[in-house]
């Protein structure tokens, strides 16, 4: 029975055009990087930075930066979770809207499997958005600029400073390990919106509230004097992809922040199940 | 009797010249192998190939690979498939004007298994390195080094040992290796924030000295 809903599920999930624009979107930002890289070389620009004290010699472009380069805090901390809610914060409340989940739900359902059904779907959407941005990022970035040693600057992701510099195989490594953290994150998102979607009846609300909420922390977290709320803030440890790339990997950190983040998804899902098992659908 | 300790006397006064002589002589400083050192000026360029391994923890090593081309006075072009970055400072040792005699006091230290020994301290007090040499007089070749130096905003010494070989009757080095502060962050503008303290390996192999470079390397070859 399971398995039929899922199969429906996914069915229905790739008929909508939406499902497609999320899939596209999470190609831009790759594809948008690999074209800047062709017409301009990022190394001088780093080397201008790095100041009188160092020369940089050669190139620093090749795939494995345009990998970094695309999962920066940008995209994760805002452009992925757009492309999340898109679908996923639709995925029940947009049922619920078009009066379709009453008519389901009134034949002999189980409510649990239906909602379990949806929730896969959506972990394979939010899978497939980080696994199209590495395909993209990494694959397109090799196939273009080819391989050699990673660059690795805080300067490149948006952050002060940062600095490593790994070499081919270690780079791929690491990148391979970043798309796997990026895809703990952004589940949490995932996980939020799937919530929303349960409880609310507006798709619109399960979509905008995760972003907003998100976005809301992330400027608290910002502000010195709430420094001591930060430590609760499931968004303090969105950055946790970022460690990943460190000469030395702070595995004990970034399991804690692991830790946080899946505590987080996990409440969110109990969440949605407590609350979609005892629903009264009325519309 | 008395004729005795005349002599006697006389005997100990040209003794004690003769000895006070003898200590004089040793004390006049040996003949510095400066010439060793005037030679590498008269390398016009050169180009190398070169592998540096930078360790800054175990199970993770960045290495370049390089050709380092170098021009007098100061000009020099790295090669690389890769990139390279490296401290402008460390890319000075490399060139033959770092063992310009006039920048230099010396120090003779004496002979260490046949070798002579010379501490070359920098004139400019704005340079933060002494460097020590072991000199093969007779064969007129340098056969190792080792550099004291400190980095920019870090307080520590470290050092590095450089071994020589006589490539077309040059002393160069062939391998380096030494401890070092790894930046892992600049603020903008190069500023390093922080450091990691790590070691390093340099390979230098396949000299080519006083050669013609091609007219792509001479565009390209940039003073320092």
């Amino acid at each position: 029975m399971v398995w039929t809903l899922i199969r429906i599920e996914l069915n229905k999930m790739f008929r909508r055009p939406r499902t497609y624009l999320g899939l596209v979107g999470a190609a831009l930002i790759p594809l948008a990087v690999i074209i800047i890289f062709a017409y301009k070389d990022p190394t001088p620009f780093i080397a201008r930075i790095l100041g009188d004290m160092f020369t940089l010699s050669g190139s620093i472009l090749n795939g494995y930066l345009v990998s970094l380069v695309t999962i920066n805090h940008g995209t994760i901390n805002f452009f992925l979770p757009v492309l999340v809610v898109l679908v996923v914060g639709e995925i029940v409340a947009g049922e619920e809207q078009e009066g379709t989940l009453r008519l389901v739900l009134s034949r002999p359902v189980n409510r649990a499997y239906f909602l379990l059904s949806k929730l896969i779907s959506s972990l394979l959407y939010t899978f497939l958005l980080v696994l199209i941005m590495a395909i993209v990022g990494l694959g397109g970035g090799l196939l273009v600029f080819g391989r050699g040693s990673l660059f690795v600057s805080g300067l490149l992701l948006g952050d002060e400073g940062w600095f490593n510099i790994l070499n081919s195989a270690e780079a791929m490594k690491r990148l391979l390990m970043v798309h796997g953290g990026t895809f703990l994150v952004i589940l949490t998102i995932t996980f939020l919106s799937f919530l929303l979607s349960s409880i609310l009846k507006n798709p619109i609300g399960a979509m905008i509230f995760p972003l907003i909420l998100v976005i809301f922390l992330q400027i608290i977290s910002n502000f010195p004097f709430f420094s001591e709320v930060k430590p609760y803030l499931f968004t303090t440890y969105m950055d946790l992809w970022v460690d990943l790339l460190a000469p030395e990997i702070p595995w004990k950190d970034i399991l804690n922040s692991g830790f946080i983040l899946m505590g987080h998804g996990l409440l969110f899902l109990l969440g949605s199940f407590y609350y979609f098992t005892r629903k009264d659908i009325l519309s | 009797m008395k004729i005795g300790k005349k002599r006697m006397k006389k005997v100990i006064l040209i003794l004690t010249f003769f000895l006070l002589a003898c200590f004089t002589l040793l004390a006049v400083d040996p003949v510095l192998p400066l010439e060793i050192l005037e030679k590498q000026q008269e390398i016009k360029n050169f180009k190398v190939d070169v592998e540096l391994v930078i360790s800054t923890h175990a199970g993770q090593d960045s290495e370049f690979f390089f050709t380092y081309y170098y021009e007098e006075p100061d000009k020099i072009y790295l090669e690389t498939d890769d990139f390279v970055l490296l401290p402008k400072e460390a890319l000075k040792t490399m060139q033959p004007s770092f063992f310009q005699a006039d920048k230099y006091s010396f120090n003779y230290l004496g002979k260490k298994e046949g070798l002579d020994i010379l501490e070359l301290i920098p004139l400019d007090k704005g340079e933060k390195y002494r460097l020590y040499l072991a000199i093969d007089s007779g064969n007129s070749i340098i056969r190792s080094g080792e550099l004291f130096f400190q980095m920019a905003n870090y307080r520590e010494e470290f050092n590095a040992i450089i071994y020589f070989a006589d490539i077309d009757g040059y002393a160069l080095p062939v391998y380096i290796e030494g401890e070092l502060a790894v930046p892992t962050k600049f603020a903008i503008g190069g500023e390093i924030k922080e450091y990691r303290e790590g070691s390093f390996h340099l390979k230098l192999k396949d000299y080519a000295i006083n050669i013609e470079f091609p007219e792509k390397i001479k565009k390209s070859l940039s003073s320092n």
